[in-house]
């Protein structure tokens, strides 16, 4: 069931969740860490211009907006920021605690936090069990929060059932797992069919970092938007925002609208070809890229291996081509095969000193190894020194 | 390290000098036999000798005993400078000092004594082991290094002769391999090396010990790791808790269903029962039901039956009554008949009878008759009256009967009621013991109180006591203290001096003296002038003096000395000396003791030190008590808190019988709180079992009450009918059934008697009358006849009418009673009973042991579940508190961090291995070119020598250890020794050059040249300057034109000069030089 054409539409709200803001990534490095996280409070933004353009009634936040429940300064002072500049005195913004930033003593939710103090109006904490707000005459919302960062409660079935006489639309909104499997019945639980049992017209919950509704094309639908900037690689359908219409007869259009602008993606290169193609791929500057190298290359394709590498990576002088690079496993090493040839023209003392350390290698322990990777080092030596 | 300043003072043939030297050639020059070579000597005795060796009396003046000494300053490349001052000679003659600086101003020390040369030998590097230890040459040590940088004048080309393996340490040949190294290193391989090296001493030390500090590549990564597996370790905790919470809750929430289910079971089991119970209750209710209706039918059924036999009873006895009626009416009406007849006859005979007498008899005759018909009445009244008194008799027993089943019921009843008081007065005992128990627990506390309360209070008293006893020993203490005497050691003085005083007196006038000096100790008598003898332990010198002496010596001897003459001049002169110290020392401590004499003083301060010793072990016997009292306080400050507890628990007696307390306190016997544990729960136990007795009697006496009561209410109504009955009676029912009986008896007799008389008046009054008598007479007979007959049937009509009314009261009695039972009714109660007990089905009897074991299993499920529920509540709480899926996933994004840290780790660890590998092979490589130090050197050595030499000889080779020494000439190898005695000295000069340069180190030539050319001599003073660039060279010589220019040369007068910027310095030791006076010897 659909808005039909012509159909009014009473109610436009745009659905959120799993900000993690303040998100660390500590598998990077650390000098990559801080573009990812800042990635966050930027997708944030762009969701608020978002409402603004669609001029929404209102902004659901459906939990996990905080990676933890008190933050660092920057990440609230940040998300205040992009309220401020961003957000409209009517549009109204619904902040979810969820089971990541739960409303706990101490967390950013509590009214003594200066987050609380210096939010705008227009921004709602949902800090109370039966959090309630009306959309003049013709639609309700209800929302709990979490309270600790696990549970067993069911909140879409702490949300009133619909009264009789009741024909207003009804939105929830909720943090959980509607994973019925072990291991998430202590997740805060969600009943698939919460919304039949609480009579509402759509049920709008976080959780999931990609966009899913449950089950797909129910109606009225549950639906987890996925967070608007993905975390990590293997998120499917991450990046999104859910755009809800109500008609008055309270029936719904969905729309998944796409915010991320970062691209997470993993290859794997076996050969020299393999990583001139990623080197002549697309645009990599908005991507996370996950290379897993696995190259032994011999000196005459070394060097421009290294010269590649460094071309995504980036230079002090440079930016790389990829937004964020981390190579993974192996990184480039020298084929020694035929290296005697590279250290043919070297003076007789180096080339001792390569023979010695290729018998080494021939070895094959692990010190076969260590002494790959110091012909690697002496070949790029005498190419910087001579 | 170059010579920065040398001073020397009595070194041989040298008084002073002083010498200050510049860092590059320097030029010490001066005539023959000045002391030069003498100056090289302090400067190697300066670095090398030792200055308690006895080597160093060759520099002993010999013109004086003056120590020699020399002060050598050094400075390093970077600064540093090294002052080392040495006074040669032994024991304290001789003295060695090492000090460094930074400034050339401020020293410090750095070594002392033999460490000096320990620690110049370390910071020289001439190849020398340090001093002392076996094997050590005495004197000057020597070195191939020493050797080379400090040959003395005679030893010009030994240096050929030596190499580094007779050093007797390796720091000299490692230096030169270090240093000839560089000298044979390619370019390129020493950029390699220094770039691998760079890389290696980033992550790794001096001794390849991975770094540590901040900059390490490795401390970077495993801080890194560290603080990824910290924060992993703590979530890894958490979620291994949340993990186990979740396993908590997921097995609890089981249990919980289990539990749930258990309880519902259990639950469903009580309510089965219990509804069981319920039917069972109610088919009981309505089997009573159907039981009563059965009875109640049975009862109706026989009084439907009774009264069925009494209607029957009834029938006959009316059938009887008419049968009778008919019977006397036909007999009254042949008695009407009979009386017509009489009368008849009787007015037949009347008028015979007009004579008196008949009519007397007639009369009489009549009376008697109507005598009869009253008496038959009186009779029919007597027997209706007999049915009801029998029935008011059998009203009355049945009375009796339910009156001795009350009785009965009663006496059952008082016998339960006795039963139930007993087991009340049972429970009453069981509480009163345990009244009596918790009363004697309690009379257990207040003993125990009052005696901790006892024992405090003893313990107060005692500390005040033992305070008191202490106050009291430190005040005699006090007192037996006397401040104004002297002390016992001024006492012995003063009895000291008194003696020799005495002593001295004696001596002014004594004729015999005797002292004696023990040897040891040794009892001894002594008499003087007859005196009585004397005992003494002496261990002290002892004198005596008098007119005669006698001296007993143990059992050994016994010595009588006897007077002599002259007296002891100096006596007197003792005596004055004595008397003034006496009067001085002795006096005012007499009068201060109050005392005359010295001995009245020993013994005064004898009995004070006795007193003090005695006030000391008081005052430490107060202390001691004092301490106990401290003790005892503390134990009797719990006084107050002891009584108030004491009062409260004495409260806690108030209304018990205290004496019966005691005694039975008394009773208990060596642990009383523990018999009193016993009995308490023995008697717990008893009034346990009383109340259960208790409980069931009260039962049982309910039941029987109620049981009773239905009896009395039946005794009741049947008392009442008895009782009415016996009203209707009018009196006991024995003395009416006697009455009636009586006169029943009465009447019948009185009738027949009646008609005994009557029938005689009648024979009487026949005879008189005749025929019509007779006529009369038959009619009379035959009236009687019929009159009999008619009484026959009047009494058979009387019973017919009396079994009538008999069966009349019985048929209405028992038609009442059938009539009374609603038959109807009870044949649909019944059936209705009937109907609903078969939808009662019969059930298994449910006991209240059963309800309660069902209950029990209610409360016991109940319980677990509670239980459950809690540590599900705990569980739960847990695992909010640790995180659940949130501390998972932070756990795996954490390990996914230090999986790849430590891949980072190792890639580190494998690259800086790779630098340290490549560093070592190329160190390796470059040792086994490079160690050969010959090869090293040989090259610029050959060179040089062709240069000096015009070519003349091909290449110079050297071991290597640089001994060896040969070079090509005329195409084949030639020993060194086959060259001329100069060029051996250019070619060792060259070496030495070559080896100070490469070093970096100061060299000292002491005119090694000599047998040099001038030609030759000009080259070397332009090499001397090359070499000068670099390293300091000091040149004795006497010849100063053959190194320095003319312009070069101070001015006469003075000490020194510089050139070319500073880098040649000349010094005119002529100047500067004091030579010893009168010295032959250099």
């Amino acid at each position: 069931m659909t808005v039909a054409e012509g159909d009014q539409v009473v109610l436009k709200l745009v659905h959120t969740a799993d900000w993690h803001l303040g998100l660390r990534f500590p598998s990077f490095a650390e000098e990559d860490r801080p573009q990812l996280s800042r990635a966050r409070l930027a997708a944030v933004e762009r969701l608020l211009e978002l409402a603004r353009r669609m001029a929404a009634d209102g902004v659901l936040c459906a939990g996990d907006l905080f990676d933890e429940p008190d933050p660092a300064a920057e990440w609230w002072e940040g998300l205040l920021a992009a309220l401020t500049t961003h957000g409209r005195a009517e549009i109204p913004v619904f902040l979810l605690p969820g089971n990541h930033d739960p409303l706990v003593p101490g967390s950013v939710w509590q009214p003594t936090h200066p987050f609380r103090r210096q939010l705008p109006d227009f921004a709602h904490v949902v800090d109370r069990d039966d959090f309630e707000w009306a959309f003049g005459e013709e639609a309700v919302l209800y929302a709990a929060p979490c309270r600790s960062q696990a549970g067993q409660r069911d909140l879409a079935l702490s949300l009133p059932a619909r009264a009789p006489g009741d024909d207003r639309v009804r939105i929830g909104m909720v943090h959980g797992s509607t994973v019925d499997i072990k291991g998430f019945a202590n997740n805060f639980p969600i009943a698939r069919d919460a919304v039949a049992q609480r009579g509402l017209d759509y049920l709008a919950i976080g959780d999931t970092h990609g966009f899913r509704e449950v089950p797909p094309g129910a109606r009225p639908p549950t639906v987890y938007p996925g967070t608007p900037e993905p975390t990590g690689f293997g998120e499917t359908d991450a990046g999104h925002v859910a755009l809800v219409f109500f008609s008055r007869d309270r029936r719904v259009t969905l729309r998944k609208e796409r915010v991320a602008t970062w691209r997470w993606a993993e290859r794997t290169v076996t050969d020299l070809a393999g990583l001139r193609a990623v080197r002549d791929a697309e645009d990599l500057t908005r991507t996370v890229l996950r290379l897993t190298l696995d190259l032994a290359l011999p000196p005459a394709e070394f060097d421009e291996a290294e010269r590649i590498l460094r071309e995504l990576r980036g230079t002090e002088a440079a930016h790389g081509r990829v937004g964020v690079l981390q190579v993974q496993r192996r990184e480039l090493v020298l084929d020694t095969s035929g290296v005697e040839q590279a250290f043919a023209d070297l003076p007789g003392v180096l080339q001792e000193v390569a023979r010695r350390l290729r018998t080494v290698e021939a070895d094959a322990s692990e010190e076969g190894g260590v002494a790959r990777e110091a012909l690697s080092h002496l070949y790029r030596l005498t190419r910087e020194l001579r | 390290m170059r010579f920065a300043r040398l001073r020397a003072t009595s070194f041989g043939c040298i008084e002073t000098v002083d010498v200050t030297l510049g860092p590059g050639l320097n030029v010490l020059f001066g005539p023959n036999d000045l002391g030069k070579s003498t100056l090289g000597g302090a400067l190697r005795a300066a670095l090398l000798l030792r200055h308690d060796t006895a080597a160093a009396r060759d520099y002993v003046p010999w013109q004086s005993d003056a120590v020699p000494s020399v002060v050598l300053e050094l400075c390093e490349a970077n600064g540093m400078r090294w002052r080392v001052e040495k006074f040669f000679g032994s024991g304290r003659r001789g003295s060695a000092l090492l000090e460094r600086s930074r400034d050339g101003h401020t020293w410090s020390v750095d070594a002392k004594g033999r460490a000096v040369d320990q620690r110049l030998r370390e910071l020289m590097g001439f190849g020398i082991a340090g001093p002392g230890g076996a094997g050590g040459r005495r004197g000057l040590p020597e070195s191939f290094l020493t050797g080379v940088l400090l040959a003395e004048q005679t030893a010009v080309v030994e240096v050929l002769d030596r190499s580094l393996e007779g050093d007797s340490d390796s720091s000299g040949k490692e230096r030169l391999t270090a240093a000839l190294q560089a000298l044979a290193q390619d370019p390129l391989f020493a950029s390699v090396l220094e770039s691998a090296q760079a890389r290696v001493d980033v992550a790794y030390t001096a001794t390849g010990q991975r770094r540590r500090g901040r900059g390490s590549p490795f401390v970077r990564a495993a801080e890194r790791i560290q603080r990824l597996q910290a924060e992993y370790d703590l979530e890894h905790a958490k979620a291994g808790e949340a993990d186990r919470a979740q396993e908590a809750i997921t097995a609890l929430s089981d249990r919980r269903l289990a539990c749930e289910a258990a309880l519902a079971a259990a639950r469903q089991a009580l309510a089965a029962r219990r509804a069981q119970r319920e039917r069972g209750l109610a088919r009981e209710v309505v089997a009573q039901r159907v039981a009563k209706a059965r009875t109640r039918q049975a009862a109706a059924d026989q009084d439907a039956q009774r009264a069925q036999g009494a209607t029957a009873e009834l029938q006959r006895a009316l059938d009887a009554l008419a049968d009778a009626k008919r019977a006397a009416r036909q007999a009254g009406e042949r008695v009407g008949a009979a009386r017509a007849e009489l009368a008849n006859a009787t007015e037949q005979r009347r008028l015979a009878e007009q004579s008196a007498t008949v009519q007397e008899q007639t009369i009489a005759r009549q009376e008697l008759e109507n005598r009869a018909l009253t008496l038959a009445a009186d009779l029919r009244q007597v027997r209706d009256r007999a049915a009801v008194v029998r029935r008011a008799r059998d009203l009355a027993r049945e009375a009796d009967a339910a009156g001795r089943v009350v009785a009965a019921g009663d006496e059952e009843l008082h016998r339960l009621r006795e039963a139930r008081d007993g087991a009340a007065r049972s429970v009453a005992r069981a509480v009163t013991e345990l009244t009596e128990l918790a009363g004697v627990e309690a009379l257990l506390r207040v003993r125990q109180v009052e005696a901790e309360l006892s024992a405090a209070e003893a313990a107060r008293d005692e500390a005040h006591a033992l305070r008191e006893r202490a106050a009291e020993l430190r005040q005699g203490a006090a007192e037996g203290a006397r401040a104004d005497l002297p002390a016992s050691e001024r006492v012995r003085a003063f009895s000291a001096l008194d003696e020799a005083l005495r002593i001295a007196e004696a001596k002014t006038d004594a004729k015999v003296r005797v002292e004696i000096e023990p040897l040891r100790p040794f009892a001894l008598r002594t008499r003087v002038d007859g005196e009585p003898p004397r005992d003494r332990e002496t261990d002290e010198p002892l004198a005596l003096a008098g007119s005669e002496v006698e001296l007993t010596l143990r059992d050994l001897a016994r010595v009588v000395v006897t007077p002599g003459d002259g007296l002891d001049a100096s006596a007197a002169s003792d005596v004055v000396t004595l008397r003034q110290r006496w009067e001085r020392e002795v006096r005012p401590a007499l009068q201060a003791a109050g005392v005359a004499t010295v001995a009245d003083l020993v013994a005064l301060v004898g009995d004070v030190e006795v007193q003090r010793e005695r006030g000391a072990r008081a005052v430490e016997q107060a202390s001691e008590l004092e301490a106990r009292a401290v003790a005892r306080a503390e134990a009797g400050a719990q006084v107050d808190p002891l009584v108030s507890r004491l009062a409260q628990r004495q409260r806690q007696l108030a209304g018990l019988d205290q004496a019966a307390l005691a005694r039975r306190v008394d009773a208990l016997g060596s642990d009383p709180h523990e018999e009193l544990l016993v009995a308490r729960a023995g008697a717990e136990r008893g009034e346990a079992a009383a109340r259960e007795v208790l409980a069931q009697r009260e039962r049982a006496l309910t039941a029987w009450e109620t049981r009773c009561q239905q009896e009395r209410n039946n005794c009741e109504r049947v008392r009442g009918e008895s009782s009415a009955a016996a009203a209707q009676v009018g009196g006991p029912w024995q003395q009416a059934v006697a009455e009636v009986r009586r006169a029943y008896h009465s009447l019948r007799c009185e009738r027949r008697s009646t008609e005994a008389r009557l029938a005689a008046l009648t024979v009487e009054q026949d005879s008189q009358l005749g025929e019509p008598q007779r006529l009369y007479q038959e009619a009379q007979s035959r009236l009687a006849v019929l009159q009999q007959e008619l009484d026959a049937t009047s009494d058979a009509l009387d019973r017919a009418r009396v079994g009538e009314a008999a069966a009349r009261r019985e048929h209405d009695l028992r038609r009442e009673q059938a009539d009374a039972h609603d038959l109807g009714g009870i044949a649909g109660e019944l059936a209705a009973a009937l109907a609903e007990l078969e939808r009662h089905p019969a059930v298994a009897v449910v006991t209240d042991a059963d309800l309660d074991a069902g209950e029990r299993a209610v409360a016991t499920a109940a319980a677990e579940q509670a239980s459950v529920q809690e540590q599900l509540l705990k569980a739960t709480g847990a695992l909010e508190t640790v995180g659940g899926h949130v501390a998972s996933e932070r756990a795996t994004e954490l390990e996914r961090a230090l999986q790849a840290e430590q891949d980072r780790l190792r890639q580190v660890e494998t690259q800086f291995e790779g630098w340290r590998l490549l560093r070592d092979t190329l160190r390796a490589v470059e040792n086994e070119q490079g160690t050969h130090l010959g090869r090293a050197i040989a090259g610029p050595i050959t060179e040089r020598f062709a240069e000096l030499t015009g070519d003349r000889y091909g290449s110079v080779s050297f071991g290597s250890d640089l001994g060896e020494v040969s070079l090509e000439a005329a195409g084949a190898s030639r020993r060194v020794e086959a060259l001329s005695v100069g060029t051996q000295e250019q070619l060792a000069t060259l070496f030495r050059l070559c080896i100070a340069e490469q070093l970096g180190t100061a060299i000292v030539l002491d005119d090694h040249l000599t047998q040099t050319d001038h030609q030759r001599f000009e080259w070397f003073r332009v090499r001397l300057r090359e070499v000068a660039q670099g390293v300091q060279v000091v040149v004795l010589t006497c010849r100063p034109h053959d190194y320095l220019m003319p312009a070069e040369l101070p001015p006469i007068g003075a000490q020194l000069q510089d050139a070319d910027g500073g880098r040649v310095r000349a010094i005119d030791l002529s100047v500067c030089l004091q030579r010893a006076a009168a010295s032959s010897r250099l």
